[in-house]
């Protein structure tokens, strides 16, 4: 194996390994990923970075002495099999920038401070376009629950009934308090924002925006897009004639409030 | 590749061919069938795949959805392609592969209501198809209270009772001496009951866990009109301290406790904020919103879940009850009844039309889901049967009028009656021969030992239930 | 041949041992202290597509990351530490039988399909013929454990989703290890590299602890996997930061064009058959059931990070055939589905 790809295995693996031991120490996998896989992350990294350490061990071996014939031969033999020259130099310029891409990959892994995703990918993948997965709210149970339970209802438990029905009389005396970041909405943006969550079932690739509509007149006045924001109110029949949804919270306060610390809902 | 192709070559033909061949086969077979099933789907219309309709809120509650969830997105549906059986007022709206039927009322109990939508389609298919779907709603139930003959001897349970309107069977939902009223609620019961020294206590007891729970009163007194709005867990009764009249703390006083928070007692405030004495009060159906009338006959609309001063809407001699939807009230002047619409303060006049010529006197009136239809108590004075006034529950379109209920021979009293929530039947409190009636004696909301209470079908006028008690609640 | 290894394992045990090993853990700390030092730089005001991007690659190597580990150290047991007769023996001779057998194994072995690749690679090395490794490859990523929980946890163990999925997993897998059989000369489907690699012996046969191949396989298997899943991560991410999701959701409702849309979504969106299914379950409103289902048959087996991570072993001209039986396949299933669900 040439000595380059073997390194560079073995530098991936400590970027890798060692960026999710540190996520995990410092409590930002779920930045990254669901927390039910946080203890399997943890302790097929600590595997891998015991193999890693014994690589190096015998890695160093290798490097310090001629490479064996059969690395030799192999390489050979892939000269041999490929190099026809005109498809040669595009192979070798794949690779190279293949190598370019993964070193950068490597480098964001471990210097880019861990972020979670932004209003971007919220507008990209359309707020609320799925339906309620398991586990979310559901008409009977909400009507059925204690007034106090309605402040701690999140933003995925009321953008689920506010698919599942949008009878007014069924959120009457309903107080929502909710906590999430600010989307503008695309066909009011003056006057409506969604106030959202990620919601995730495995890891930030499967993220899924969901929202509820506030209906706040010249919002951007107070707020930017991406500010986290604490809503309450009342939901009521949206006042808004530009926007497509029917109902939306009118807050009776809005505040600024820091990123919590478990951004995404699950 | 170029090897493979050099493989082939070497002699390796034969085998490479076959392989070759098979791999052909198979990438065509399956185009083939792709294919197929393409044009099958392409040739499918729409298909139905669930429905949700909440069976119970449908018959409670007016502008309930029938939401039908189609396999795919469709396009919009219009109103003349459906049709629902009885038929109801609607409106049909379509968002995605989802159709909304919205029920403008309340509809019929234990009724099987079919909807058809035909020619549903999709933008991209030719085919259309028809969407059949039908549902049954709840039937109806009654709670009331049956009360222990005081003949019998002392120490006799009163009990609450739940009851279908068809078959006999009844359930024992609750049982404690003295049973004073009671109210329903999704999931429990608010039940006041009266100690021998005619004070009253009131208790909340689970539905389910018949776990009793003792409501902390504002010091010893009685409870009166106690009234519950299911919907927003909202209780309230009329309280007066007991002792004398000089002496006491609240006099009449409106209170109201939310079950869905923290169970105290609160009284409702008046204009100065200090407790409303009320004449007579009621809850706006399906709302925080209560209307009273305080004791200088000035009619109040309240909301009792946000704190502020209650708002006047005048002064009348009487406060009647709330249409079901909660946007009309009834209130009474020197010249009679009058409803008021909330929503925007218009008074319609209710004369009391006559019934087979003779003049009719109104007394308690309920009105229905829209318009001046409504179920009435009224007197009739019967110069026939040696002058005397004979009590009718009529039920009067606005223009005619017509005899719900009648007692036996005349010779009964209408005590009281109430309205399902979706206008369907009327419930009756009768006392079938009241000039052998004997009275219960409770210091407080007094009943005959004979009262019973008949349910009649609106629509139809017939009798469909009668069961031995009173205090009925929907 | 011989002194000169052990003269390198006497060479080894000595200083370039010690060296090796502190500059190893002198990097692990150097690389640990950099990743620590640099949030307190100050939030980097990185556009929100280039931060989504980096996010969105990162998550998927961070999640994908445990489940190739476990594949690398799976593919060690079977290639160090079972004896060979042991997994040979128990499979039936006659070739579709043992390929059915074969399909089963994931119960065993559950890995999703990250991982699966250097196991198939192992089983390779082992003696499996490469049809009957790509049966596997195909095959366990659905028919585990783990897969048969979480998507009847999600669609329910009596609905179409659920029974197409088992049931499509293992005909494309028995369909492509049928086809493959066939072909003559198996080596050709391989990479050249690894193709070599299957056919030369064991280097180390003789002069190595069973542990030091372990080390050795999981450096060799590290250095192939680890940069296919940076560039199919990165890829991945791309795409996702590319096209909107709208586009997709738009086609969803259409029975022909939501099963190309769960395709696209499936090659694109590159989640672990573990978890897939928790994904597509919000979907399962817009699209129809067997677009759902085609999502759930084609993901495990093509998506982006698997074409990356598979390109190591196997033949580009493979890659081509097997993503257009599979597709052709599962769209079929998920038509047929559409038409009777």
């Amino acid at each position: 194996m040439p000595r380059f790809t073997r390194w560079q295995g073995i530098a991936l693996c400590v970027a890798a390994l060692v960026s999710t031991v540190w996520l995990a120490v410092t409590n930002q996998l779920i930045l990254y990923i669901h927390p039910r896989y946080i203890v399997f992350t943890v302790i097929m990294a600590a595997l891998g970075l015991v193999l890693v350490v014994a690589s190096f061990r015998q890695a160093a071996a290798h490097t310090n002495e001629p490479a064996n014939e059969h690395e030799r031969e192999r390489e050979h033999e892939h000269e041999l099999e490929h190099e026809q020259p005109s498809s040669g130099r595009l192979r070798r310029g794949i690779t190279v920038i293949g190598s370019m891409l993964t070193l950068v990959m490597a480098v964001a892994l471990v210097v880019v401070p861990p972020t979670t995703l932004t209003t971007a990918t919220a507008e990209q993948r359309v707020i609320n376009s799925t339906q309620v997965g398991p586990g979310t709210r559901t008409v009977d149970s909400a009507a059925s629950a204690p007034a106090g339970a309605y402040a701690r209802f999140t933003v995925l438990d009321w953008s689920s009934l506010l698919r599942q029905t949008t009878d007014v009389g069924f959120y009457r005396e309903k107080e929502a308090n909710v906590v999430g970041f600010i989307t503008r909405d695309k066909d009011d943006p003056k006057n409506v924002f969604y106030v959202s969550r990620f919601v995730i079932t495995c890891c930030a690739v499967d993220a899924q925006p969901v929202g509820v509509p506030v209906y706040l007149p010249n919002w951007q006045d107070r707020f930017a897009a991406d500010q986290w924001v604490k809503v309450s109110g009342s939901f009521e029949t949206n006042p808004s004639t530009q926007s497509q949804q029917s109902i939306a919270l009118v807050p009776t306060s809005t505040t600024k409030v820091d990123q919590p610390s478990e951004p995404y809902l699950y | 590749m170029s090897r493979i192709s050099t493989d082939d070559a070497d002699g390796a033909g034969e085998p490479a061919k076959r392989f070759r061949r098979a791999l052909t086969f198979t990438v065509v077979a399956l185009v083939v069938l792709v294919a197929g099933f393409a044009g099958l789907n392409f040739l499918q219309g729409p298909k139905l795949s669930s429905g949700t309709v909440d069976a119970d809120r449908v018959v409670a509650r007016a502008g309930q959805q029938l939401r039908l969830f189609a396999n795919q997105s469709i396009l919009s549906v219009s109103k003349k392609n459906v049709s629902v059986s009885p038929a109801v007022p609607f409106t049909v709206s379509t968002t995605g592969a989802i159709i909304a039927v919205q029920f403008t009322d309340r509809l019929r109990y234990g009724t099987t209501y079919s909807v058809r939508v035909s020619d549903v389609a999709n933008a991209f298919q030719p085919r259309v198809s028809t969407f059949d779907y039908s549902f049954t709603t709840a039937a109806a139930q009654i709670y009331y209270l049956d009360r222990a003959d005081p003949a019998v001897g002392a120490g006799q349970l009163d009990s609450i009772v739940r009851t279908g309107l068809r078959g006999s069977e009844r359930t024992i939902i609750y049982s404690a001496p003295r049973i004073q009223q009671f109210v329903v609620f999704a999931q429990a019961l608010a039940v006041t009951t009266l100690a021998d020294d005619g004070t009253s206590s009131l208790s909340i007891v689970g539905l389910s866990s018949k776990l009793v729970e003792k409501i902390q009163l504002p010091g010893p007194g009685t409870i009166d009109e106690l009234r519950g709005e299911s919907d927003t867990g909202l209780l309230g009764f009329v309280f007066t301290s007991a002792g004398a009249a000089v002496s006491r703390e609240f006099t009449t006083v409106l209170m109201r406790v939310d079950l869905t928070g923290v169970h105290t007692v609160i009284p409702v405030p008046d204009l100065a904020g200090k407790p409303l004495g009320v004449l007579s009060w009621g809850f706006l159906g399906g709302s925080t919103n209560i209307v009273a009338q305080g004791q200088d006959q000035t009619v109040f609309l309240i909301d009792a879940a946000k704190s502020g001063p209650p708002v006047p809407l005048g002064q009348y001699t009487g406060l009647g009850r709330s249409a079901p939807d909660g946007k009309q009230i009834v209130v009474s002047d020197a010249f009679g009844k009058i409803a008021y619409s909330l929503a925007d303060g218009t008074q319609t006049r209710l004369p009391s039309l006559p019934i087979a010529g003779a003049s009719t006197y109104g007394g308690d009136v309920v009105l229905l889901d829209r318009g001046t239809a409504r179920v009435q108590q009224v007197a009739v004075f019967d110069s026939a049967k040696g002058g005397k006034f004979q009590s009718y529950l009529v039920y009067e379109s606005g223009t005619t009028s017509r005899v719900l209920y009648q007692t036996p021979d005349d010779a009964g009293s209408i005590e009281n009656f109430s309205i399902s929530p979706n206008g369907q039947f009327a419930a009756v409190n009768v006392i079938p021969d009241y000039a052998n009636s004997v009275s219960d004696g409770y210091a407080v909301n007094a009943q005959s030992t004979s009262i019973s209470t008949v349910v009649i079908d609106i629509a139809s006028g017939a009798v469909v239930r009668s069961v031995e008690g009173f205090n009925e609640s929907w | 041949m011989g002194i000169r290894v052990a003269e390198r394992e006497r060479r080894a045990i000595r200083m370039p041992t010690i060296v090796g090993l502190s500059v190893g853990l002198v990097g692990i700390v150097g690389v640990f202290l950099v990743r620590a030092l640099t949030p307190a730089l100050g939030p980097w005001s990185l556009p929100n597509r280039v931060q989504d991007l980096l996010t969105l690659s990162i998550s998927v190597i961070i999640e994908s990351l445990p489940f190739v580990v476990l594949g690398i150290l799976l593919s060690i047991l079977v290639q160090v530490w079972v004896p060979d007769r042991w997994i040979m023996r128990i499979l039936p001779r006659n070739a579709f039988l043992r390929r059915v057998t074969i399909s089963f194994l994931g119960v065993f072995l559950p890995v999703c399909e990250c991982g699966n690749v250097p196991l198939a690679r192992g089983l390779m090395v082992k003696g499996f013929t490469v049809s009957e490794s790509m049966t596997f490859l195909l095959a366990a990523p659905i028919i585990n454990p783990i897969t048969i929980l979480t998507t009847g946890q999600a669609f329910g163990f009596d609905s179409w989703v659920f029974a197409a999925r088992l049931v499509g997993g293992f005909v494309i897998a028995n369909l492509i290890g049928w086809l493959y059989a066939k072909h003559p000369d198996q080596d050709s489907l391989l990479t050249d590299r690894f193709a070599a690699e299957c056919r030369l012996p064991d280097p180390h046969e003789h002069d190595q602890t069973r542990w030091q191949k372990s080390v050795e396989l999981f450096t060799r298997e590290s250095a192939v996997i680890m940069p296919a899943l940076f560039i199919g991560s990165l890829i991945a991410g791309l795409v996702q930061v590319a096209v909107p999701r709208s586009v997709l959701l738009s086609l969803g409702s259409n029975p022909l064009w939501s099963i190309l849309a769960m395709m696209a979504l499936a090659f694109v969106i590159s989640v672990c058959s573990n978890v897939d299914s928790f994904f597509i379950l919000p979907f399962a409103s817009t699209f129809m059931p067997g677009s759902i289902a085609v999502f759930l048959l084609f993901g495990p087996i093509i998506d982006i990070k698997m074409l990356t991570l598979m390109r190591t072993t196997f033949r580009a001209k493979v890659l081509v055939q097997l993503t257009v039986i599979v597709g052709l396949l599962s769209a079929l299933i998920g038509l047929v589905v559409n038409y009777l669900a």
